[in-house]
C-alpha cells in the first residue's frame, strides 16, 4: 500500500456523493412513457453532450486506466503505437453503425441490441441467443471491473479486497437500479469529466516533477534504449501485433453491444454528429495522456509493488496530496461507468430479451419494473460472488467479452442493417462462425494466430464468410419485412 | 402566463420536430455511404500510422523529447485524422441528413 492522506478519502466521499446526487437529478428528469423505454434508453431523449460522454465513459474501462498505463510502464513508447488505433475510434464508432442504428431504433422501437436483430429477422431464436450472449459476457466483464476497482481501493486506501468488491457492487447497483439509463448516462458524463481532468492533471504534474519531456526521454534512455523504440522491450509489439490492434480498438469499439445501445437512446442525427465531434476531441486529449502517464511513471516510480499499480503510484508520486483524491477518482470513475453501463445491458437482456419478449400477452409496468430491478440485483450478486473467488478461466471470458463479442456480432450487425440479402440463416451462421473461430484460435494459438495476427482479425473474416454463405444458402426474408428496413429501390 | 404559454408552445414544436427527425424513411443508403467513408478513413489511418512508425522504427532521436518515429508516425497522423474526423462530422451536418 502507498501512503495516502485523509484528503484522498474525503475526495472519494465527495465524488461518490456527487454521483448519487446526479442519479437523483436524472431520475427527476425522467420523461413519461413506458417504463422499459425510459429505463433502458432514457426515453430516446439523450442530447449530444451526455451521449458523447456516456459513450466514451462506457468505452474507457479499468483496462484503460489500470492496464494500459501498466503496459506503458513496462514497455515504454511502443505502447503509443499499440494504442494508436484510437486515432479513428470516434470516426468508426459513430460512422459505421451510429446513424443507421439510431434510425432503426426509432422506426422499430428496439430497446436493446438483441431487439434489433430479432426484429430484423423476425426470429425469436436470434433474439434469445444474442440475449444470452449479452448476459453471460457482460456479467463476466463486470466481474473483471469489480476486481480492478477493489484492487485500486486496496492499493490506495488499504480497503480489504472483499469490502472493495462489496462497495462497488452496492454503490453502482443502487444508482443504476434507481435511475436506469438516464442516471447511468448522467453519472457517466460526470465520470468522463473526472477521468479527463484526472489524467491531464497527472500528466502535467508528472511532467513538472520529472523536469520536462526531454528529461523523460533521458530517463527512459538511461534505463533501457528499447523503451524508446516502436518494438519495445522483448519484442512487445511486432508488426502483425501493431496491425492487429489497429483492428481491435476501432472495430471492437464499433461492434460492442453496450456502445451500440447508446445510439438507440439519442434524440436525432444532429445529436449523433455533435457527440461524434465531442468524442474526437476527448479521445485526442485522453488516450495519449493515459499512455504518457505510464511512460513517465517509469521514470518517476521505476519499481512497483505490482504492474497494475503504475497509475495510482504515479498519481501519488506526482500530484500534491490535496489534489490526489480528485485525481485518484479518475480510474474509479472509469471502472464505475463501465460497470453501470454493462449492468444495464445485462439486466436489460434478462428483462427485455429473455422475459418480456417471450411472455405471451402484455407485461404490466409494475411487473416490468420488478423484473428489471431484480435482474440488476441478481447480475450484481453473481458478478460479486465471482469477483470474490475469480475462476481460473475468468481472464479468457474477459478477453472474449472485450473483443470476442465484437468478433461475433460486428459483421452480422453491419450486414443486417445495410444488406437486404442478409437473412436469418446468414445471421446465425455468421454469429456462430465468428464465435467459434475466435474461441478455437484463442485455445490453439493464444493472442497470436495465423501470420501472428490477433484472432479478432481472422474471426471477422470468418464471420463475414459465414454471413454471406448462410444468406446465399437460406431463404430471402419476406418483402413485407424488408420494406420496414430498406427503400423499395434497394429491394429490386 | 404569456411567457409560460410560449415556452410550452416552443417545447411542443421542438417535440414535433424531434419526432420528424426520428421518423425517417427506410432508405439505408445515406447511412451506408457514411459507413463506407468511415471504413476508408480507418484503412488510411492504419496504413499511415503503422506504415510510418515501422518505416521510421530505428529513428529514436528526440523531437521535443518524443522519439522521432512516435512524433511522425503516431502524433502527426493523429492530428491529421482528427482534422478529417471534424470534416467527416461537419460534412454530415451540412448535408442536412436526418434519420
Amino acid at each position: 500500500m502507498y501512503e495516502t492522506a485523509s484528503s484522498v478519502r474525503l475526495a472519494f466521499g465527495v465524488y461518490i456523493a456527487l454521483t448519487f446526487l446526479l442519479a437523483y437529478m436524472a431520475r427527476r428528469q425522467a420523461v413519461r412513457g413506458g417504463f422499459l423505454q425510459e429505463f433502458l434508453v432514457g426515453g430516446r431523449t439523450i442530447g449530444p453532450w451526455v451521449l458523447g460522454l456516456t459513450w466514451i465513459a462506457t468505452s474507457a474501462s479499468g483496462g484503460t486506466f489500470i492496464g494500459a498505463p501498466a503496459l506503458a510502464h513496462a514497455n515504454g513508447w511502443s505502447v503509443m503505437l499499440w494504442i494508436s488505433g484510437y486515432i479513428v475510434v470516434a470516426t468508426t464508432g459513430f460512422g459505421l453503425l451510429g446513424r443507421r442504428i439510431a434510425e432503426l431504433g426509432s422506426r422499430t422501437g428496439a430497446l436493446t441490441f438483441p431487439d434489433l436483430l430479432r426484429d430484423r429477422f423476425a426470429s425469436k431464436s436470434i433474439g434469445a441467443v444474442s440475449g444470452v450472449a449479452m448476459l453471460v459476457l457482460h456479467t463476466s466483464f463486470i466481474v473483471a471491473q469489480y476486481i480492478a476497482g477493489a484492487r485500486v481501493l486496496e492499493a490506495v486506501m488499504g480497503v480489504p479486497y472483499a469490502w472493495g468488491v462489496l462497495s462497488f457492487a452496492v454503490v453502482v447497483g443502487l444508482y443504476t437500479a434507481y435511475g436506469g439509463f438516464r442516471a447511468v448516462a448522467w453519472t457517466d458524463s460526470f465520470q468522463a469529466v473526472v477521468m479527463l481532468i484526472g489524467v491531464l492533471l497527472t500528466a502535467g504534474f508528472g511532467l513538472y516533477k520529472v523536469g520536462g519531456l526531454q528529461a523523460v526521454y533521458d530517463g527512459l534512455s538511461a534505463q533501457s534504449p528499447e523503451l524508446l523504440t516502436p518494438l519495445g522491450p522483448d519484442k512487445f509489439l511486432p508488426l502483425p501485433a501493431a496491425i492487429s490492434f489497429f483492428f481491435v480498438w476501432p472495430l471492437a469499439t464499433a461492434g460492442g453491444p453496450a456502445l451500440i445501445t447508446r445510439f438507440l437512446a439519442c434524440r436525432n442525427t444532429a445529436t449523433l454528429r455533435r457527440a461524434a465531434l465531442l468524442i474526437g476531441c476527448y479521445i485526442l486529449l485522453l488516450y495519449p495522456a493515459v499512455i504518457f502517464v505510464g511512460i513517465l511513471g517509469r521514470v518517476l516510480v521505476p519499481e512497483l509493488a505490482a504492474g497494475d499499480h503504475a497509475m495510482p503510484a504515479t498519481i501519488l508520486a506526482a500530484v500534491p496530496s490535496t489534489l490526489a483524491g480528485l485525481v485518484l477518482a479518475a480510474p474509479m470513475a472509469a471502472i464505475m461507468s463501465t460497470i453501470s453501463s454493462y449492468l444495464l445491458v445485462a439486466s436489460g437482456a434478462i428483462a427485455r430479451d429473455l422475459y418480456q419478449r417471450n411472455v405471451r400477452g402484455p407485461v404490466s409496468e409494475g411487473r416490468a419494473k420488478a423484473v428489471t430491478h431484480l435482474s440488476i440485483v441478481v447480475v450484481g450478486l453473481v458478478a460479486g460472488a465471482f469477483a470474490l473467488r475469480p475462476p481460473d478461466y475468468l481472464q479468457y471470458i474477459v478477453i472474449f467479452s472485450g473483443t470476442g463479442l465484437a468478433a461475433t456480432f460486428l459483421i452480422p450487425t453491419l450486414l443486417a442493417v445495410y444488406w437486404p440479402g442478409m437473412n436469418r440463416t446468414g445471421c446465425l451462421v455468421g454469429v456462430v462462425a465468428g464465435f467459434v473461430s475466435f474461441l478455437l484460435q484463442y485455445a490453439a494459438y493464444g493472442t497470436r494466430s495465423f501470420l501472428e495476427l490477433d484472432p479478432f482479425v481472422w474471426s471477422l473474416a470468418m464471420s463475414a464468410a459465414g454471413c454471406v454463405a448462410g444468406s446465399l444458402m437460406g431463404v430471402r426474408e419476406p418483402r413485407v419485412l424488408l420494406e420496414k428496413y430498406f427503400a423499395p429501390e434497394e429491394l429490386e | 402566463m404569456k411567457i409560460g404559454g410560449l415556452t410550452k408552445a416552443a417545447a411542443g414544436v421542438q417535440a414535433v420536430m424531434d419526432d420528424m427527425d426520428r421518423s425517417p424513411g427506410p432508405d439505408s443508403r445515406p447511412a451506408r455511404r457514411e459507413a463506407v467513408e468511415a471504413a476508408l478513413l480507418w484503412c488510411a489511418a492504419l496504413i499511415a500510422t503503422v506504415g510510418l512508425s515501422t518505416w521510421l522504427g530505428g529513428r529514436v532521436e528526440p523531437i521535443l523529447g518524443v522519439p522521432r518515429w512516435a512524433a511522425v508516425g503516431v502524433f502527426a497522423p493523429w492530428l491529421v485524422f482528427f482534422g478529417l474526423h471534424l470534416w467527416f462530422c461537419r460534412r454530415r451536418e451540412s448535408a442536412g441528413s436526418k434519420p
